[in-house]
């Protein structure tokens, strides 16, 4: 659960950012979303869901709305300009931490780390920094969390 | 012969520098001292000008806006990341916006406390976000932007480089 301004206890929100150009992820994905938020007890905004129409998941798994990027928690940035927001580690530890636990979830990249389950049930891989793909995989995941499900 | 090249090569250096030398990149040093101060006054380092690459008689904003990028796009998410800046020569007065790329390319935000200095290129401005402001200066040309970026108030200063696209990347 997460707080109002007076202390009280309320449901943790997920929330579009007016810039997200698509929201139409499957309904499994905003479950999971929302999950994750309580899990982490913070608010999430979404800066990012669907890219192309269709259940094909080639190239992206936004492409078939089975995938969301977290631009901020709390009303904290995560970063900016490929930089971490140093505020905000706590809180990225919480989100990332709490996707790590979640089944359904598929790939767990941010500033963090990159963790990848390859299906339902198996524990996520961390994957590291070892080749020029995988640098740029976590170069590009600085200024925000993104999460995608089986 | 090593010490010759030793003596030798900042006595060159020093005559390549003289006010009035030619350069090779075809700008002439003027000896402020025989600048009268009138002079120096209307010159044109205080007027705004635009950059040489932009079309500034052409209705069309685009080709009086150069866009600046350090954007870039996982292959493996399709994710975009990093920042880009438009600068808009809009009647006499420099205009700037920055889109933030989290996921996708954001919609852009106006620049606050911009300001180009012609004379020297360099540039400063600042960008509001949801709890603080990240600041830039450096030097503008027509390929790039650079210099320095501090992000966050609690960020280190980081000298970072934006390239020149030809449009805002979508």
């Amino acid at each position: 659960m997460c707080e109002d301004e007076n202390g009280n206890t309320r449901p943790c929100r997920v929330e579009w950012s007016d810039e997200a150009s698509n929201t139409n992820v499957t309904a499994e994905t905003m479950e999971a979303a929302q999950q994750l938020a309580d899990n982490a007890d913070v608010d999430l905004l979404l800066s990012s869901g669907r890219r192309a129409e269709g259940s094909n998941c080639n190239g992206s798994r936004h492409n078939c709305g089975k995938a969301f990027d977290i631009k901020a928690i709390n009303g904290v940035d995560i970063g900016d300009g490929q930089e971490m927001n140093p505020d905000a580690i706590s809180l990225i530890s919480r989100v990332q931490g709490a996707a790590f636990e979640m089944n359904q979830v598929r790939e767990n990249y941010g500033p963090l780390g990159l963790w990848k389950a390859e299906s339902a049930g198996l524990a996520p891989n961390r994957i590291g920094y070892s080749t020029r793909s995988r640098r740029s995989l976590g170069l590009g995941h600085l200024d925000h969390i993104h999460i995608s499900i089986q | 012969m090593r010490l010759r090249k030793w003596i030798l090569l900042p006595v060159l250096l020093l005559a390549a520098c003289q006010p009035g030398a030619p350069r090779d990149d075809g700008v002439e040093l003027v000896d402020t001292a025989n600048v009268d101060e009138a002079e120096i006054m209307s010159s044109d380092a205080v007027v705004p000008v635009p950059l040489a690459c932009m079309d500034v008689d052409s209705d069309s904003p685009e080709t009086r806006t150069l866009t600046y990028s350090n954007v870039i796009t996982s292959d493996i998410t399709g994710d975009m990341s990093g920042l880009e800046f438009a600068f808009r020569w809009n009647g006499g007065v420099w205009e700037g916006t920055s889109r933030k790329a989290a996921g996708e390319l954001g919609l852009p935000r106006p620049m606050e406390a911009l300001l180009v200095d012609s004379a020297s290129w360099s540039i400063s401005f600042m960008i509001p976000n949801s709890r603080d402001t990240s600041r830039f200066q450096g030097s503008l040309s027509c390929d790039s932007l650079w210099g320095t970026y501090k992000t966050y108030r609690t960020s280190r200063d980081r000298i970072t480089s934006f390239r020149r696209v030809d449009k805002a990347e979508n």
